[in-house]
């Protein structure tokens, strides 16, 4: 970088100090190799000493990492900010109870009960369900790291429902009122929800389709279940494509199985305001040029191809500057997470936070 | 990480961990010893009182003391060097005997909670007080020796005992009696009990109860302390009782006297030593020191400044330095860990590599032009020092000097119409003028952006005497030291000038800026110190350099002075809001104070700035050029910050 | 109780529906004490503008704690607070009584006494005829309302277990940045120096939860001198409107962290920003824990500072006042961004601050079993 010592003294506080409270924690460096040594092999690949102050000042003010203390913090969030509420709200509209005796909805009989009824699944490994389940003490049989239910474990997840309900001598149907699709990020909302080749796709219509219409939606009340798609983190074009395609989505589904489809807001929004670049801002402007300098088509595949360009700006064009601990989403700027192999004829691309690609976190 | 060790606030630390106390001794400086040395004969028999602005040194003198302190110098006095010197100091001083711990030092940190007990009205209103007091005191005793015995204070008080000697007081002896108790469990939960009920009236807004009941008429645990037979597991422990009250400026005002009054008056029958920041002491005892009007120094206390006891204070901060770099040693390799060899002293290497011919050229061209018309009186001169010097930034420095002898000549000639040669004899006189020489050296680093702040003699000057700022700035100058070796730069690892100087600029102004949040009553102080570091800076650049080498505070006369405080006595808001600012910038040694100063057939007290706000200024560092005020010009200044008074045009400063 | 379970149910009402919500309440006759600062800041008149325009019947009666150092202290922005004054009192006019409150904060010598003359008046001041006291904080500094809330929380779960207590927060996220805290004095707060004076208790080890934002370096240097922490965790905002948010802290304050205290990096917490109810449980979840793990070797005790919006703050007055635990405060002058003129009080200003009210129900209806 050629930095003067004074201005090496400034800088290198600033890194360290970073890598070793969030960067350092990110899941898919090797062992023995951090953040300051990906740093340093990453501003190398820059050509010259000014393109690599622009890569430092773009990863200095604008890269938003999200730390695992972070994602916990988030885990721990969803039930009181995304669940509660609603499970107060129904309770107290059954039972006629002004909204505002929070005690005593909640320590109703009729709030444990729908609490009960409540499932929660994980829509991948990100969603920390067993985490989440243990931080509510829910109960065993109501969480499921996958939302891809067997019928065999929906009929016990429905059994163990009846047992819990008898246990206590409660007069009800073992029937699921409510349940939540648990994810820890959406970008575009593709990889949940879209409309291609003539169909809806995505791990909400699987679902529909495998879990809800094949088995679990005989368990579910009458009239349906309340199905709520949410995500710990998620961006302002992934919700407005998720408001787009629900309806059309929801008409498609038999009666009365689903009650209703929401998507509830994600606990951190990434506004537009984030993605790169920004016109008001010069260095934005100045990186936007290195990703074109820079792009090496080989970071294309069959899967990023559904977003309709290129990688340039990440999958479907995000040009998010987000990294998750446990992996760079394919959604932020190629130049974070683009690994590609040196040939003779091409340079190749050293990855800042390199990915492991699950072709169904691309969307 | 590993982080500055300069800026590590060992002494912050609370005193509870073993890690805690091992860091804190193995960072303390030896020589700080020195200033309690010298009033060894009279140590344990007079009170102490030590003051000082914030980050003087007085919770460190105090914490060396303490017995988790003491119980590491003992345990580490094998390895010796500075770990057995320590120990043989403290043999010397009368704090260990035969090696091992005698004090037992009781650091007290006097909280806001004494304060509140203020509120207090009536005759019994210091009867909370003592009690709270004596409860700390007893319970500081019982964890002291619990720590010098490898005791847990958890688990073994049961192998305490107490008893109180006959020779006790009845008073004592009776307050024993109700508050005491001969076994450790049962001592400790009373005196606990009586400290959680006090605090709990102090705290709790919905405390109901009977104050009455929980005030004590004396503090009777220092005579307590003195009568009191400690058993260790029915071995008798020998001890001498050291209570150390830290920042009993917290204390109100009433308190602090009727504190003073207690121990001037012998009615404590041990050793105390008590410590002040300035801002407690009122301005006026700081200035005379005359800390209790009707006791003596040296008679009936001693008395530590931190800030005037300068002797050692260079080998205090070099020791300091010394320490704080071994902490970080792993990172310094095998290169020299003496700090002061980090930062580059060469001022001749700056004059050679900066005063070229340009700045030979234009000085000459500003010899001519300051002599103007009566050049021909001074010409011998210039051609002398032309033809004598053979090194251009030789030639430079004494043109430069040339030009303030040209500007004191001309205006001196002008009013006497002496219109002679200038003699060789007066320029060697001229040249000779230390002061004349370091305001040559100011001027040229200030018209040549020179580096001026930097080596280490500056550096001990400019920490003002005090420990803290003398650590904040050896912080910055190693942090880039640090980076340069973590980088394998070698060469950026010795601090060259104008790396010093920059960086010492950063501290100085921030140390300025940040003035208005961090000094009580800090805006008004801030316009004080802005309006004197402007007066200073015209003064110190005027042309003829009348108070060479420069201007660094100001005084006002000790008639004004009082005349001052008269007047804030009576409400005067304008003198309120000045006396104030005084007040507080001496407290936080922001102005240092010299009271009664003798000049002119008059006494005055001048303040000088700190040499940290000398920095922002451009001023230098040495003491000795102040300018008189008015009392109304400072009043005018409070107002409407410090305004140019006419000049005649020849004496218009440099900095116009 | 266990730590947590006080304010499990607490109702943090957010903007976007603040207006509704007060709207329905006054709709029954509910007899309405608003306590509130008289101070420079635009802010000051947004709430009882709002809640006269929701009308309603029953008592409105208003506090205003008029609190200064001295008796002839002028605020160097007198004229904001007139201005301030006179738009209060075209509000309070025809709809509301109003009682001024004199709190001169410091005694001989400096001493800050704020908290104590403000805790002894509402110690005795008469609560019986209200059915609901809202403390507005938006021009009360912190060192008031902390001991403030505890007297009427404490009031309110005691003798009054009918009255519900509400703080209320005008949350300005720039307004605040741009506000100047001087951090002349730092001490622990009346009611909440919890045990960490006590030298029967200077063993045990003491935990500090600072909420953090950026530009308080000067408070946190001093506030470190008089807690003396065995351990201490940052709380940094997240979720939050500038997702960067919390690595922007780190820069600023990293140099105390590693130099001066050696922090322990895996240290940091989070709350969401402009949650007060997440700032609530991330400390005591942090209380619950360190309990937890340091019981073998006996207690700990906890040490609160909010060195962060008001908003948050009241969050942080949650835990302490539930967990027993010590506040620790710097108190210095606020003094108001440098861009401030009297455009903050056109119409267009007002109302956008009237839409950024957030009312935290403290006491009363949401917590009857």
């Amino acid at each position: 970088m050629e930095w003067d010592t004074p201005t090496a003294k400034k800088e290198f506080a600033k890194i360290r100090y970073l890598a070793s409270v969030k960067y350092d924690g990110y899941q898919n460096f090797e062992p023995g190799r951090r953040f300051v040594e990906s740093l340093g092999t990453w501003l190398r690949q820059f050509k010259s000493v000014d393109q690599r102050r622009i890569a430092y000042q773009f990863i200095m003010t604008r890269m938003v990492y999200v730390s695992g203390t972070q994602m916990d913090h988030l885990v721990d969030l969803f039930y009181p900010q995304r669940v509660l509420p609603i499970l107060l709200d129904q309770s107290r509209t059954r039972d006629s109870i002004s909204p505002y005796q929070v005690r005593k909805i909640r320590t109703s009989t009729t709030f444990a009960v729908l609490q009960r009824k409540t499932l929660f699944l994980g829509m991948s490994d990100g969603a920390r369900i067993d985490t989440f389940r243990r931080k509510n003490a829910l109960n065993n049989e109501q969480v499921s790291v996958s939302y891809e239910l067997s019928p065999e474990k929906a009929a016990r997840m429905t059994e163990k429902l009846r047992q819990w309900l008898a246990d206590r001598d409660i007069q009800a149907e073992p029937t699921f009122e409510n349940i939540f699709l648990i994810d820890d990020f959406s970008g575009s909302g593709r990889s949940i929800l879209r409309f291609e080749d003539g169909k809806f796709k995505g791990k909400l219509a699987r679902f529909v389709d495998e879990t809800l219409m094949k088995s679990l939606g005989e368990s579910c009340a009458p009239g349906g279940a309340h199905l709520f798609v949410a995500t710990y983190l998620g961006t302002v074009g992934a919700k407005r494509h998720l408001a787009e395609t629900l309806d059309a989505f929801c008409k498609t589904i038999r009666t009365g199985l689903l009650a209703e489809c929401i998507v509830p807001d994600p606990l951190q929004v990434f506004g537009n305001k984030l993605s790169v670049p920004q016109e008001d801002k010069p260095n934005d402007l100045a990186f936007d040029e290195l990703l074109n300098a820079y792009y090496d088509d080989r970071l294309e595949d069959e899967n990023t191809k559904t977003g309709g360009t290129d990688v340039k700006h990440g999958y479907a064009g995000c040009g998010l500057p987000l990294v998750l601990c446990h992996n760079c989403p394919n959604n932020s700027v190629y130049l974070l997470w683009g690994q590609t192999e040196r040939l003779p004829d091409r340079p190749g691309l050293h990855a800042l936070f390199p990915r492991i690609s699950r072709h169904l976190e691309s969307r | 990480m590993i982080g500055n060790p300069f800026l590590y606030r060992a002494a912050d630390v609370r005193s509870g961990s073993m890690a805690d106390d091992r860091n804190f001794v193995n960072l303390f400086g030896v020589s700080s010893l020195g200033l309690i040395r010298e009033m060894s004969t009279n140590l344990w028999n007079i009170p102490l009182l030590m003051i000082s602005a914030p980050g003087g040194g007085k919770s460190s003198l105090m914490r060396i003391f303490s017995p988790g302190a003491l119980h590491y110098i003992e345990e580490t006095s094998r390895i010796g060097g500075v770990r057995q010197s320590l120990s043989e100091q403290m043999e010397a001083l009368g704090a260990f005997k035969g090696g091992k711990p005698y004090v037992v030092g009781l650091w007290l940190r006097m909280g806001s909670e004494f304060r509140t007990l203020s509120q207090v009205e009536g005759p019994d209103r210091h009867g909370l007080f003592c009690a709270l007091l004596n409860s700390r005191i007893v319970l500081s005793m019982i964890n002291g020796t619990c720590r010098l015995n490898d005791l847990s204070v958890g688990k073994d008080l049961n192998r305490l005992s107490f008893s109180i000697r006959p020779e006790a007081d009845s008073m004592t002896a009776a307050a024993w009696s109700k508050w005491g108790a001969s076994d450790g469990v049962a001592l400790h939960k009373k005196m606990s009990d009586l400290e959680n009920s006090i605090c709990e009236m102090t705290d709790d807004p919905f405390w109901h109860g009977d104050s009455s009941a929980l005030a004590h008429t004396r503090l009777w645990a220092s005579n307590l302390l003195a009568n009191l037979d400690i058993k260790v597991d029915g071995c008798a422990f020998s001890y001498r009782p050291l209570v150390m009250l830290d920042d009993a400026n917290e204390l109100s005002p009433d308190q602090i006297r009727y504190l003073l009054d207690m121990l001037m008056s012998r009615q404590v029958t041990v050793s105390f030593w008590v410590s002040f920041r300035k801002e407690a002491l009122g301005l006026e005892s700081v200035l005379t020191q005359r800390i209790h009007r009707a006791m003596e120094r040296g008679r009936d206390y001693q008395l530590i400044d931190f800030e005037r006891a300068r002797g050692d204070f260079r080998n205090r901060v070099l020791e300091i330095s010394k320490l704080r770099v071994q902490s970080a040693a792993v990172q310094i390799g095998g290169l020299s860990q003496a700090f002061i060899d980090f930062v580059s002293d060469e001022r001749d290497e700056v004059f050679l590599k900066r005063l070229d011919e340009g700045v030979a050229r234009e000085l000459r061209s500003r010899v001519l032009a300051a002599a103007g018309p009566e050049l021909e009186r001074f010409r011998s001169l210039i051609s002398h020092i032309e033809n004598d010097c053979s090194e251009t930034h030789d030639l430079c420095r004494r043109l430069r000097m040339l030009e303030i002898l040209i500007h004191r000549e001309v205006g001196k000639a002008q009013k006497s119409f002496n219109f002679l040669e200038v003699s060789d004899q007066t320029l060697r006189r001229h040249e000779s003028d230390k002061a004349i020489v370091e305001a040559a050296e100011l001027f040229l680093a200030k018209e040549y952006r020179l580096p001026y702040y930097f080596g280490a003699q500056r550096l001990f000057a400019l920490a003002s005497f005090n420990i803290q700022q003398f650590l904040k700035l050896a912080g910055a100058l190693f942090e880039e030291i640090m980076t340069a070796i973590r980088l394998d730069r070698d060469a950026d690892s010795f601090l060259l000038p104008e790396r010093q100087h920059a960086i010492v600029n950063d501290v100085g102004r921030t140390f300025l800026d940040e003035i208005p949040f961090t000094v009580t009553n800090g805006s008004q102080v801030s316009r004080l110190l802005r309006a004197t570091g402007d007066m200073c800076m015209r003064e110190t650049y005027r042309q003829s350099a009348p108070y060479a080498p420069g201007v660094t505070g100001l005084a006002l006369t000790m008639h004004e002075f009082e005349a001052l405080a008269k007047r804030t006595r009576k409400g005067d808001e304008a003198c309120l809001e000045l006396y104030q600012a005084i007040e507080s910038a001496v407290a936080h040694n922001i102005l240092e104070p010299e009271p009664n100063y003798k000049c002119k057939g008059q006494e005055f007290l001048v303040l000088y700035l700190n040499r940290l706000l000398c920095v922002p200024f451009q001023l230098p560092l040495q003491r000795g050029g102040f300018r008189e005020q008015r009392l109304l010009t400072l009043l005018e200044w409070m107002r409407s910050g410090y305004r140019k008074t006419k000049v005649p045009e020849r004496q218009l400063g440099l900095c116009e | 109780m266990r730590i947590g379970e006080r304010w499990e149910d607490a109702i943090h009402v957010k903007p976007d529906f603040f207006k509704t919500f007060w709207s329905q309440r006054l709709e029954q006759k509910r007899d309405v004490l608003l306590i509130m600062g008289v101070g420079w800041d635009p802010r000051m008149t947004a709430l009882a503008r709002t809640i006269k325009a929701m009308g309603g019947q029953g008592l409105r009666s208003v506090h205003l704690i008029a609190y200064r150092p001295s008796p002839s202290f002028v605020s160097p922005q007198k004229h904001m607070v007139e201005k301030n004054l006179v738009a209060l009192e075209q509000i309070i006019g025809g709809w509301a009584t109003k009682e001024t409150i004199e709190v001169i904060t410091r005694k001989e010598g400096g001493l800050y006494v704020g908290d104590e003359v403000v805790a002894e008046h509402y110690l005795k001041c008469d609560l019986s005829g209200f059915t609901d006291i809202i403390v507005d904080v938006s021009a009360l500094p912190k060192s008031l309302y902390f001991t403030l809330l505890l007297v009427l929380a404490k009031r309110a779960g005691g003798e009054h277990k009918d009255i519900n207590v509400h703080a209320v927060a005008c949350q300005d996220v720039e307004l605040d940045a741009g506000i100047v805290e001087s951090a002349e004095d730092v001490r622990l707060l009346k009611g909440f120096r919890g045990r960490l004076t006590r030298l029967s208790q200077s063993d045990i080890p003491r935990i500090w939860a600072v909420i953090l934002e950026r530009n308080y370096s000067m408070s946190l240097t001093k506030l470190h001198g008089i807690v003396g922490p065995t351990d201490i965790y940052p709380i940094l905002p997240f979720p939050a409107r500038n997702p960067r948010g919390d690595d922007d802290i780190l820069i600023e304050y990293e140099s105390i962290f590693v130099n001066e205290w050696n922090l322990n990096p895996m240290n940091f917490i989070y709350a969401v920003e402009e949650e007060p109810l997440d700032v609530y449980r991330s400390i005591v979840s942090l209380y619950q824990w360190q309990k937890d793990a340091l019981e073998p070797l006996g207690d700990m005790s906890m040490v609160v500072s909010a060195l962060s919006s008001k908003l948050s703050s009241i969050g942080a007055f949650m835990a302490a006042f539930e967990g027993n635990m010590a506040v620790a405060h710097a108190i210095g002058r606020h003094n108001p961004p440098a861009y401030l003129d009297l455009s903050f009080w056109d119409n267009g200003k007002m109302r956008s601050f009237e839409d950024s009210l957030h009312s935290v129900w403290l006491t009363g209806e949401p917590y009857e079993s």
